[in-house]
């Protein structure tokens, strides 16, 4: 009784912890984004310049992923989180407070390498802590914290640039950042067998989860991952399908309001607000896949998955060929896009780390986090080439071809794990 | 712990049949606003783009899903319907016209589709295999469209506009529809078990050829599109048919279903770039026929693939029980030859024996005792005896041939020819016997000595023959031949007496084959028997 009082207790501690812990992260990610406008008046820039900035701050915020989500398997320290918080807050603020675009750059690359140690923080606290037939839905409460960051960064960030200059817009979220990594580094726990609690899956008797914690425990870590990672070949495919949503995401995100704007004509407020639409869907479409996923198909992520990407098929055609060019109907479906978009992301993410070791969920989750960024990237160039080239009707059907890419990379998935009924 | 498990587990039931309810209403609202979009882009008409897709997700997820969720999807129905209209009069899409006769047509045509489904799902679980719930779901959409065509003539009183609501309704529907059932299919009659680690020594079963093969036709059907169409269109129908063919062919229905599907979005987006056809019936047109053929013979092919199965299943079974009664056969051929072997044995040895003795004892009697009367009661004893000795003889060649025992089957077939008086009849037998102990077992052997012996028994009394000819040799398997040239076999030799049909019973239990040559003066038969049989 006594531990399930601790154990209950120490769940929604940490969970509120990495939640809120995890929003400030996206203040320190996203300033540059939403001071760009001013900055680009004050300093001088080109779009070049800064789309090369946040071209390269992708991929290397992907890799970071991938390299620091090993050293957190490895070391199992609860400290990271709030070290690179507190990291990422110092670094804002010597953006804030220097003059030179060339020391901004290097500095925000930086600044990406140290984003890149929240997730996997929060992947392995969500992994040691949850069990396989609840996580689902908890990984997705957690996932909308994303959604819930990227929402308010833009009407704070917005704000502060605007009254008191693009300067504070980063010193600020800078001070704020230090001071909660100080809070996480306090607040932050390691595994429940590093606190002296029984694992999860023996405490909810979880079985499936037993088998998961059972299955070569004392394997050394360069074995496990080249064994569960490097040379599983599920792990190759969900990489596959995690690029192609995030040309889906990044596309519709870098590239829906300019096509609002250019290809259909309305005006640059309407069309962002327009865009909001897609975060939001987004936010249910990750509650409704994970909660699904646990509840309809007993834990198996591969049916919500070929769900959600016929309906990001689905969404795309209906964006495109719809004939009634209104913002209330483009505002729907972009709803029903976000909706369907945001739910594979959780998915194929939770897919990674339980294909994989048990003790490797943030090296799995940043193995695809590093290839849905190389994603981005390829949102970012190669689509505007398209677009450029091509016209818009090009971007759409690449949209479409992504959509069915990530159904087809999925589906070696289906035929392992079923048994017909009757 | 057991308590708060059992409490968490109904919890969670009804917990999940909520979530299911929700669940379903999304994805019907979702699905249903994105399937208008793209309706109302190919046939350009509010009304008509509500018959077209949308009423085929409609009628397909009522007749799929269990009453219990109707619901949800009925009350998803109402909001879209409503949400339309209210879009309508904001004037945020605007139609052509809207007046209250087609907002009541608006409400009334999925009261129409309902209640047909209801209707209908009392045939449903009735008939549970794939292409009766098909062929259900495509009757069902037939019989809505010639509901719905008169009614439409008469609200609008348009002839041009009751054929198209007909032709979109029955398009929507058959494309539409059955891909429903294939997710339904796949998704929920699957029990899905949750992914470990351990699926790393797993092989996943994708042909990669036949994908490639895939991807190339649906390729060759959009390049179709792109080019074909203005230069030979007939060329370009049959491309364009190619991918439903192939999946059709190679997964059946399924594969029919899903190309079918795949080929109308591929059909409706370049008709969105390109637009190559000049009116909507052109299109619907298109769709219907290729859905159909999809369709139709992805149908045909499961169910020729299932019915193939069946036949297989049903002759290995045959042929199972066959084998089953060829053993039990031989075994009763092999316990009857046992049977008679030891009782003649016994025969052999006790009555042989004592009525030796019998004579004895009578030749003793005769020597003792000098009374005429004793002496004639002794002599009839020993006749007695003998007559006794001689039928016991004959019956005991007739149970088992001593000599085939002693002598092997050549050595005791020379002697029953010989016993049987041939050549005082002016009968010319010609035997050849090519026969090693190996290829032929004590069973063999015992029935072609009796095979031998009712042929030539019956040439004897019954052909006048003057020649017989008796060859058995070893091929392929052991082959007796015989011919004479009597008068052959009465016609109705398979239905009169006993022997020639207790033959041809035994050779088939042993695994043979008896031949009767009929177009020959006198008889011709030909018999193989299995080498070695009971090994």
């Amino acid at each position: 009784m006594n531990i399930n009082k601790t154990y209950q207790y120490w769940r929604l501690h940490l969970f509120l912890t990495i939640y809120c812990g995890y929003v400030i992260y996206y203040f320190t990610r996203k300033s540059l984004t939403f001071a760009m406008p001013l900055m680009m008046d004050d300093m001088h820039l080109t779009y070049n310049d800064l789309g090369l900035l946040t071209t390269s701050a992708y991929v290397l915020y992907g890799l970071g992923k991938f390299f620091f989500g090993m050293l957190i398997d490895c070391s199992h320290s609860s400290l990271f989180m709030g070290l690179g918080l507190i990291c990422s807050g110092t670094i804002n603020i010597l953006i804030g407070t220097n003059l030179n675009f060339n020391w901004i750059f290097y500095l925000w690359l930086i600044n990406a390498c140290f984003q890149s140690w929240g997730w996997p923080c929060c992947a392995n606290i969500l992994a040691h802590w949850y069990s396989r037939n609840e996580r689902g839905f908890w990984w997705s409460v957690s996932n909308t914290s994303l959604n819930v960051g990227g929402s308010i960064v833009p009407i704070f960030i917005g704000m502060i640039s605007l009254h008191y200059g693009w300067r504070s817009a980063f010193i600020i979220p800078g001070l704020f950042a230090i001071f909660t990594g100080f809070l996480l580094c306090i607040l932050m726990r390691g595994t429940p067998k590093s606190m002296g609690l029984p694992s999860v899956g023996e405490w909810r008797n979880d079985p499936l989860e037993k088998e998961h914690e059972n299955i070569e425990p004392t394997l050394l870590f360069p074995d496990k991952l080249c064994r569960y990672v490097l040379q599983n070949k599920f792990m190759w495919l969900l990489s596959g399908a995690y690029i192609l949503i995030y040309i889906v995401r990044m596309g519709i995100n870098d590239w829906g309001s300019i096509y609002l704007v250019r290809e259909l004509g309305f005006d640059l407020i309407s069309a962002n607000y327009t865009i909001i639409f897609f975060e939001i869907g987004g936010l249910f479409g990750c509650l409704v896949a994970g909660f699904g996923s646990d509840t309809l198909f007993s834990g198996n992520r591969t049916p919500m998955t070929l769900i959600f990407s016929i309906g990001i098929f689905l969404a795309t055609l209906c964006i495109w060929i719809t004939p009634i060019k209104n913002l209330y109907i483009l505002s729907i479906c972009l709803f029903i896009l976000g909706f369907f978009v945001f739910g594979p992301i959780l998915l194929i993410t939770m897919m990674a780390s339980e294909c994989s070791h048990k003790s490797l969920p943030a090296t799995a989750t940043g193995f695809i986090g590093a290839f849905g960024y190389i994603g981005a990237a390829i949102a970012g160039f190669p689509i505007s080439n398209i677009i450029e080239n091509y016209g818009w009707n090009a971007f759409f059907v690449a949209i479409t071809l992504a959509a069915t890419g990530i159904g087809l990379m999925v589906l070696p998935f289906t035929t392992l794990d079923k048994k017909k009924l009757n | 712990m057991m308590i708060s498990n059992s409490y968490n587990t109904q919890r969670n039931q009804s917990a999940e049949k909520i979530f299911f309810l929700i669940f379903i209403n999304i994805l019907y609202i979702f699905s249903w606003f994105c399937l208008y979009n793209l309706s109302l882009f190919l046939v350009d008409d509010y009304l008509l783009a509500t018959l077209f897709f949308p009423m085929g997700l409609h009628i397909g997820t009522l007749l799929i899903l269990p009453k219990l969720y109707w619901k949800s999807l009925l009350s998803a129905h109402l909001i879209l319907l409503s949400c339309l209209i209210l879009l309508m009069l904001q004037g945020i899409h605007q139609p052509e016209f809207l007046d209250i006769k087609s907002i009541v047509f608006f409400y009334l045509s999925p009261i129409i589709s309902t209640l047909l489904c209801i209707y209908t799902r009392k045939y449903w679980i009735k008939w549970p295999e794939y292409w009766q719930q098909l062929l259900q779901i495509l009757s069902v959409i037939l019989i809505f469209s010639f509901i719905i065509t008169p009614l439409c003539f008469l609200f609008f009183h348009n002839t041009l506009f009751a054929w198209n609501t007909f032709l979109t309704t029955t398009t929507g529907g058959v494309i539409i529809a059955p891909f429903l059932y294939l997710l339904f299919d796949f998704l929920f009659k699957n029990r899905w078990r949750p992914v470990l680690p351990t699926i790393i020594k797993e092989k996943y079963h994708i042909n990669i050829p036949n994908l490639l093969l895939i991807f190339f036709f649906f390729i060759l059907s959009c390049s179709s599109l792109t080019s074909f169409i203005k230069i030979w269109p007939i060329l370009f129908y049959l491309i364009i048919v190619l991918p439903n063919i192939f999946l059709a062919y190679l997964y059946g229905w399924q594969g029919g279903v899903f190309a079918t599907v795949i080929n109308s979005l591929l059909l409706t987006s370049t008709q969105y770039i390109l637009g190559m056809f000049h009116s909507a019936t052109e299109v619907q047109l298109f769709l219907l026929t290729q859905a159909l053929i999809g369709l139709g013979l992805g149908i045909a092919i499961s169910r020729q693939y299932q019915l193939a199965q069946q036949l297989q299943k049903t002759n290995k079974r045959l042929m199972h029980e066959l084998n089953a009664n060829k053993k039990l056969t031989r075994q009763l051929v092999d316990v009857e030859e046992n049977i008679r072997k030891e009782i003649a044995r016994e025969l052999h040895d006790e009555i042989g024996q004592n009525i030796t003795a019998i004579q004895i004892q009578t030749m003793l009697i005769k020597k003792t005792s000098h009374e005429e009367n004793t002496h004639k009661f002794s002599d009839s004893i020993n006749e007695l005896a003998q007559k006794i000795h001689k039928v016991t003889r004959t019956l005991l060649t007739q149970l088992r041939p001593h000599a085939l025992d002693t002598l092997g089957l050549t050595e005791s077939l020379d002697r029953l020819i010989e016993s049987l008086k041939f050549k005082e009849q002016n009968i010319q037998v010609t035997s050849l016997i090519h026969l090693t102990p190996q290829s032929c077992n004590d069973v063999t052997q015992i029935t072609l000595y009796r095979i031998s012996q009712e042929l030539l028994n019956n040439t004897a009394k019954y052909a006048h023959a003057s020649k017989i000819n008796l060859l058995i040799e070893v091929k392929k398997n052991i082959q007796l031949t015989y011919r004479d040239n009597g008068i052959g076999l009465p016609l109705d030799w398979k239905t009169r007496g006993h022997g020639l049909l207790g033959i041809q019973e035994r050779v088939a239990a042993l695994g043979g084959k008896l031949t009767v040559n009929i177009h020959c003066k006198g008889v011709f038969i030909i018999i193989k028997l299995p080498k070695d049989t009971l090994s």
